[in-house]
């Protein structure tokens, strides 16, 4: 039940109101107000950033490219967003769809990343990894949490992360290679299937088969170089 | 003895009319104009007469006219021999079979229909020279050579009404020179050095169009980039008073890598040998290339091209080019001299492509271009890597189905959305089946009890059909009939059942070792099939392996206008979805519509509706959707573009053959949100086996609106059985097959307008008019045989 604003002119005028009710004076007003608390939000999320190390304080220019950032950054911006979504209450996917859009107007160059489609949005990758503890996000590179999350299987079953979290928690010495293979298995293996139709159990089973079914290295490779 | 009849050795030609035929003939694609035509005859002279490691070279010049004088083309070869040969051979004195000498260019030149036999350059027929005359306003060219000898040679020949003239001895030396100046008012020099000039007198207005617009450049650069990359041959064209432009590689080809890298997709690959029935051949070099989405490609130069001595021929008409590349797919095939004069022997006369291409060896050629291509494609993801038969067959007549799409698009036949909707249908299906044992493996002995075929009526009056139920087995044929014909009433909305029937597998009819067909087909008044539902089972035979087992297709839908075009405020309502199990076992499955997002990776957009449907083998059901709305506030963020509604079946529950949640089958149907569709004619393809006394394929409605349409291909026909061991055939096979029900199709779709224009009917000419035989021969025949033109053609 909120409009939000997705694009801007240069001139400042609002481009497109995106909302899941038809829109009011009322909805109007919301939905500029939560744009001016966005700018601020943002604003203040990447200080906070810098002040703790885990964003350079330069601005780097438009299109050059840029550190890739850490699990630890992610995590930190997806804590935020996390905290925006449960106050405006954006249920479902496409209503934070459009709230990633909002904060793409508002987010500097530092932690905005290339748009790779409404199915891929990074913001949203954020807000995913913010739902399990810092010390397991840490665990994987940021590459690999893309990976995973990139999945088609993953993106459309939010009881992935649950199931995610009891593994890692259960099993603290799970590499990153075992997982990103376990990434590739999950794909392979239920491409073809409507999970929503499985209880939590029958899900849980099925990674559960697929993550015993996963190859582990009988060690690191780098550990040998 | 009786005397011998007086003869003449000729008869008599209408050259003006001859002229004309040539002109036609390269104006009609896959040749592309005169002007076209005059670059490439000339240079693949020039290229074919060089002479040695002497440097070659050719020029277009044009000469504006000056007072009371016509402008001149001019078309020079450099570093040739010139046209040799003695002033008066004779050519009559030759065998039927001899060529002129290859030593004797002037007498060759001078010849129709005398090419010499040439072996360097790609110059076949010797008809290419009446295209020099056909280019002229005044019929008129004048030929002018220094020969290797530093003799100085000039000719005349013109038609002029229905006659041919020539000088009868070309002039020498001074005489030559005094009368090429006097013939271009001074503008032209004669000769320094080896070589032969052709002159255009007062060129076609188009010809001035192309050299002075820079287009004779660029086809130019088209057809003879393989020579300026090898050879750096040297070729210009030259407007005066202006600087001669050099031909080059065209920019569309960048750097032309052999290496995948910066966005280019490639590959390269050579020596690859084609074996024929008379030996083995060798592809020397194949070569495709996809550039970035942000380079483009000239039209001219898109697809894959077969290249001769040199020269660009034609297309290679490759099948299945996903459409986000086909505007950035090109390459090109070198073959090996054996190979080139081999596939020479089918090229059309204009040299532009084929005229065979379902015979050896160009067949096999292209055959090889599309595995390869094929290859390609799977490589860097752009085509599904085919794992099974089933799945290669599917992907033929994908590919198939994507070429009849593309050039009945070409030809301006309308996409879906332009017919008249179609209203709902009758529906048949199987019902309270249930095999002995839970299996249709089944044994001499059992019975198949208390079954009966559902027959349900979703139009909106009351329908009289004939139904009949009958068993049969692909090679006996039929077996048994379970119902005689008998005529059924339903009422709207209502259904009806056949009495229960019981089938006892007792010999006759039935025998162990085979697979039977139970069957119940629907027909009308007059006999005509409308349509029919079976099922299989097999006696003491393992089934064979299915690739899928159910089948979902959208049974109808009210769209709010003729195209499948819905605006915000729109609904589409009256959705109903056809759900059948096509295997033995028990299926419980959910169905969820929903509208997904095509741009954005199919990203969801919302759930339109969901059900649990619980359906016994081999039965179908419907699933009745909510309407769907489009909410302005839910799908602004698409703001216009095509959505897909997918409605899938998921499996609720696991048997022998699938896992619980494995997705069963699927059913997607775009739609274009605030904007007409773009074009699409055929949606699929679906297989059955119907036996050799049943049609080869036929048509059916996809949607019920009559908007799409799949085709059902008889997989157990001869016809089809025929193309198993070659997939190039089967893909012909294909095509044809959705050529031909194209015209049924439009027909049902009342599409008076595009039939009357792809067939050329003139405008008293009225399709409701015709008799049946014209309908057949004047409008079927040719719309068909003007697709396939198009498809062989490339």
């Amino acid at each position: 039940m909120v409009a939000i604003i997705t694009e801007r002119y240069d001139d400042g005028r609002v481009k497109t109101l995106r909302s899941s009710v038809a829109l009011t004076a009322d909805a109007r007003a919301a939905a500029e107000k939560l744009d001016h608390e966005l700018s601020n939000r943002v604003a203040t999320l990447e200080k906070g950033l810098v002040a703790h190390g885990l964003l350079d304080p330069a601005l780097p220019p438009v299109g050059a490219s840029k550190p890739r950032g850490g699990a630890a950054l992610w995590h930190a911006v997806g804590t935020e967003l996390d905290a925006i979504v449960k106050e405006y209450d954006l249920r479902g996917a496409r209503e934070r769809r459009w709230l990633w859009e909002a904060i793409n107007l508002h987010a500097s160059e530092r932690i905005r990343r290339v748009n790779r489609g409404r199915t891929r949005q990074h913001f949203e990758y954020c807000y995913r990894l913010a739902q399990l503890p810092l010390s397991i996000a840490k665990s994987m590179f940021w590459s690999e949490w893309v990976y995973f999350f990139d999945s088609l299987t993953v993106r459309e079953e939010p009881r992935a992360d649950r199931w995610l979290l009891g593994k890692l928690k259960a099993d603290a010495g799970i590499d990153r290679l075992t997982f990103r293979r376990f990434t590739e298995n999950l794909n392979r293996r239920i491409r073809k299937t409507d999970t929503s139709v499985l209880t939590d159990d029958e899900l849980f089973a099925l990674y559960d088969s697929i993550w015993a079914g996963t190859d582990r290295p009988r060690s690191n490779p780098s550990e040998h170089e | 003895m009786k005397p011998e009849p007086e003869t003449t050795s000729a008869p008599t030609v209408n050259w003006a009319q001859l002229l004309e035929q040539t002109k036609r003939e390269y104006e009609q694609p896959p040749a592309r104009g005169v002007p076209h035509g005059v670059q490439k005859e000339a240079i693949q002279n020039g290229w074919g007469a060089r002479a040695g490691r002497r440097a070659w070279g050719f020029s277009v010049i044009l000469h504006a006219e000056t007072d009371g004088h016509p402008a001149l083309l001019t078309l020079t070869d450099s570093g040739t021999v010139g046209l040799t040969g003695d002033l008066h051979f004779n050519v009559a004195a030759l065998g039927e079979d001899e060529n002129i000498p290859s030593d004797q260019r002037l007498a060759r030149f001078e010849a129709m229909y005398e090419s010499g036999g040439e072996t360097s350059g790609p110059g076949l027929f010797g008809r290419g020279k009446l295209i020099f005359n056909a280019a002229s306003k005044k019929r008129t060219i004048l030929y002018d050579s220094r020969t290797k000898d530093g003799d100085y040679r000039l000719g005349i020949r013109w038609i002029r009404g229905r006659d041919y003239h020539q000088l009868a001895t070309v002039m020498l030396g001074g005489e030559a020179e005094k009368e090429l100046a006097e013939q271009t008012d001074g503008r032209l020099v004669p000769l320094a050095e080896a070589g032969t000039r052709i002159t255009i007198v007062d060129p076609v207005d188009e010809l001035l169009d192309a050299t002075r617009s820079g287009d004779l450049l660029q086809s130019i650069e088209e057809t003879w980039w393989e020579i300026i990359l090898k050879y750096d041959a040297s070729i210009s064209v030259q407007v005066l008073p202006g600087k001669p432009q050099r031909a080059g590689i065209p920019k569309d080809f960048g750097s032309l890598p052999e290496k995948s890298g910066r966005g280019w997709h490639v590959v390269c690959r050579e020596n690859i040998p084609l074996r024929l029935d008379g030996g083995t051949y060798r592809v020397k070099r194949l070569h495709l290339l996809i550039p970035p989405p942000k380079n483009s490609v000239g039209d001219h130069l898109l697809g894959l091209r077969f290249h001769r001595r040199g020269m660009v021929v034609g297309r290679v008409n490759l099948s299945g080019i996903p459409g986000e590349i086909s505007d950035r797919f090109f390459g090109y095939v070198l073959l090996d001299r054996a190979l080139e004069d081999a596939v020479a022997g089918q090229e059309g006369l204009a040299h532009y492509g084929i005229t065979s291409p379902n015979r050896s060896p160009y067949r096999n050629l292209r055959q090889l271009c599309q595995t390869e291509s094929d290859q390609f494609l799977e490589d860097i993801g752009l085509k599904r890597r085919t794992s099974s038969a089933e799945e290669r067959v599917r992907r033929l007549a994908e590919d198939a189905q994507a070429d009849l799409n593309k050039i009945l698009s070409r030809l301006g036949v309308p996409g879906f959305g332009k017919g008249r909707p179609k209203p709902a249908q009758l529906h048949l299906s199987v019902t309270q089946l249930d095999f002995p044992r839970g299996t249709n493996l089944l044994t001499m002995g059992d019975e198949i009890k208390s079954f009966a075929f559902r027959l349900e009526n979703a139009t909106r009056r009351t329908e009289r059909v004939w139904w009949r139920v009958f068993t049969s087995e692909r090679d006996t044929g039929e077996l048994e009939t379970l119902v005689a014909r008998t005529q059924v009433s339903v009422r709207a909305g209502g259904f009806l059942n056949t009495e229960d029937l019981t089938i006892a597998l007792t010999s006759p009819p039935y025998a162990p070792y085979t697979k039977v067909a139970c069957t119940c087909e629907l027909t009308d008044d007059d006999g005509v099939f409308l349509q029919r539902k079976s099922f299989y089972f097999y006696i003491d035979l393992k089934p064979e392996p299915a690739d899928r087992w159910a089948e979902l297709r959208l049974s109808s839908a009210d769209w709010p206008r003729d195209t499948r075009r819905l605006d915000y405020s729109d609904s589409l309502t009256g959705i109903r979805y056809e759900f059948e199990n096509l295997s033995a076992e028990p299926m419980s499955a959910r169905l969820r519509a929903r509208t997904l997002w095509a741009r954005e990776s199919n990203a969801d957009i919302e759930e339109v509706g969901a059900t649990d449907l619980q359906l016994g083998p081999f039965e179908g059901k419907m699933f009745e959707c909510p309407p769907l709305n489009i909410v302005r506030e839910i799908y602004e963020e698409v703001g216009g573009g095509k959505v897909n509604l997918r409605c899938h079946a998921a499996a609720l529950e696991a048997s022998a053959l699938w896992q619980k949640g494995q997705r069963l089958a699927e059913s997607t149907v775009p739609f274009f949100l605030n904007m007409d569709p773009g074009y699409g004619f055929w949606e699929g393809t679906d297989w059955h086996e119907g036996g050799p006394s049943e049609p080869r394929s036929e048509p059916r409605a996809a949607d019920a609106g009559g908007r799409t349409w799949r085709l059902v291909i008889n997989i157990t026909h001869p016809a089809y059985l025929q193309t198993e061991a070659d997939d190039q055939r089967r893909r012909d096979y294909l095509f044809e097959e959705m050529a031909r029900q194209t015209i049924a199709v439009l027909l049902r779709m009342s599409q008076e307008d595009a039939l009357a224009t792809l067939a050329a009917l003139a405008k008293s000419e009225k399709l409701v008019d015709l008799s049946q035989a014209d309908l057949i021969e004047k409008v079927a025949y040719r719309v068909v045989d003007q697709v396939l033109a198009a498809y062989y053609a490339g």
